[in-house]
């Protein structure tokens, strides 16, 4: 059964809140429900929070590595530049999003206006 | 000095860098959905409903690869999870022994990175019995303001320069990525992160419909195992 079983009505509401919401919502409850009883450094939650954290990663980098919208007009080799530097400088630059991103926007649009692309 | 007066403190947080980066995520995120043939209706049910960027790429992801819809609510749990140890680490500090549980379920809806590092880095500054109303003063806003603009940037979405385009869907990856690498509190968190990164690659060659549960148990696991033996990232 997927998303595009039935388009029509109500299935796709149905379907986001069978599994966008509700697998979303239910950490948040058991967060509260818990939050009386485990110690937030137990190893169970190192474990669950590495879990999250490596797979929140391996989105983020397919979205630069294999972006399924425009993001794909700028090369390859582009996106990832400008990804590495954009966490780099923010990395050594006193841990600033702000700079992280401006710098790899810097790099990705400046690039791409160099290559011609934009 | 009442909950109002500290929710509409929380309203003002609005004026913040923060919810700029998250709200141009999501305007990415309109566009995404968009290209992807979600309509306005859905793209919106889709923020309010679940309000957590990276599972509702994962959601989008995989509505738009015909994923099964196990592997699509596995994923989107995966994804979700750290919610769990973000709320175990950020209720004892603004709960009261008094305050209902609905109201915590109500509240705890709209915890997500930007609110959940917004409220922690201020609470030193709100007393105590008034932070669940600063911090719902500040999500509540976070929320609507950028469900709009979102709704907003979706209708004019296919208008956008192209450039403009590009540069949307580039803050999301760097902004998260940032924003997850600062708010880690131990080695664990960070190691799973890079393993996250070098992994994705790999699992989406071998296994591209189920590649993300793959890296989130495979790379997570290595992370849990090894966190003592790197020095501190």
């Amino acid at each position: 059964m997927t998303y595009a079983a039935w388009m029509e009505g109500w299935w796709p509401f149905i379907f986001i809140l069978i599994a966008g919401a509700l697998p979303t919502e239910i950490w948040r409850w058991l967060g509260i429900f818990l939050s009386k009883n485990i110690a937030e450094d137990s190893e169970l939650l190192i474990f669950v929070r590495s879990v999250a954290n490596a797979l929140i990663a391996g989105l983020l980098t397919k979205l630069v590595l294999f972006p399924t919208g425009v993001l794909d007009a700028a090369p390859l080799g582009l996106r990832i530049g400008a990804a590495l530097t954009g966490f780099a400088a923010f990395y050594f630059i006193r841990k600033s999003i702000l700079i992280g991103i401006l710098i790899g926007e810097i790099i990705l649009l400046f690039g791409g206006y160099f290559l011609g692309i934009f | 000095m009442g909950n109002w007066h500290w929710f509409k403190q929380g309203v003002r947080g609005i004026l913040h860098l923060p919810v700029l980066m998250l709200t141009l995520s999501l305007v990415g995120f309109a566009a995404l959905a968009h290209d992807a043939d979600i309509s306005l209706s859905q793209t919106i049910f889709i923020q309010v409903t679940v309000w957590a960027l990276p599972s509702m790429l994962v959601l989008v992801d995989g509505m738009t690869s015909n994923t099964p819809i196990t592997v699509v609510i596995l994923g989107v749990a995966l994804a979700a999870v750290r919610f769990m140890p973000m709320i175990m680490a950020i209720l004892p500090e603004m709960r009261n022994p008094k305050t209902p549980t609905w109201v915590l379920m109500v509240i705890c809806h709209f915890m997500a990175i930007t609110a959940w590092v917004f409220a922690f880095a201020r609470f030193d500054k709100v007393p105590r019995e008034n932070r669940l109303a600063f911090f719902f003063g500040f999500s509540l806003t976070l929320c609507i303001f950028s469900t709009i603009i979102m709704a907003l940037a979706y209708q004019v979405s296919t208008n956008f320069p192209p450039v403009f385009l590009v540069g949307l869907a580039f803050i999301i990856p760097v902004y998260f990525s940032t924003m997850l690498w600062k708010s880690a509190r131990i080695n664990a968190d960070r190691l799973a992160l890079i393993f996250g990164v070098i992994l994705a690659p790999i699992f989406y060659y071998f296994a591209p419909s189920i590649d993300l549960v793959l890296v989130g148990l495979i790379g997570g696991t290595a992370a849990f195992f090894l966190r003592h033996k790197v020095k501190r990232l």
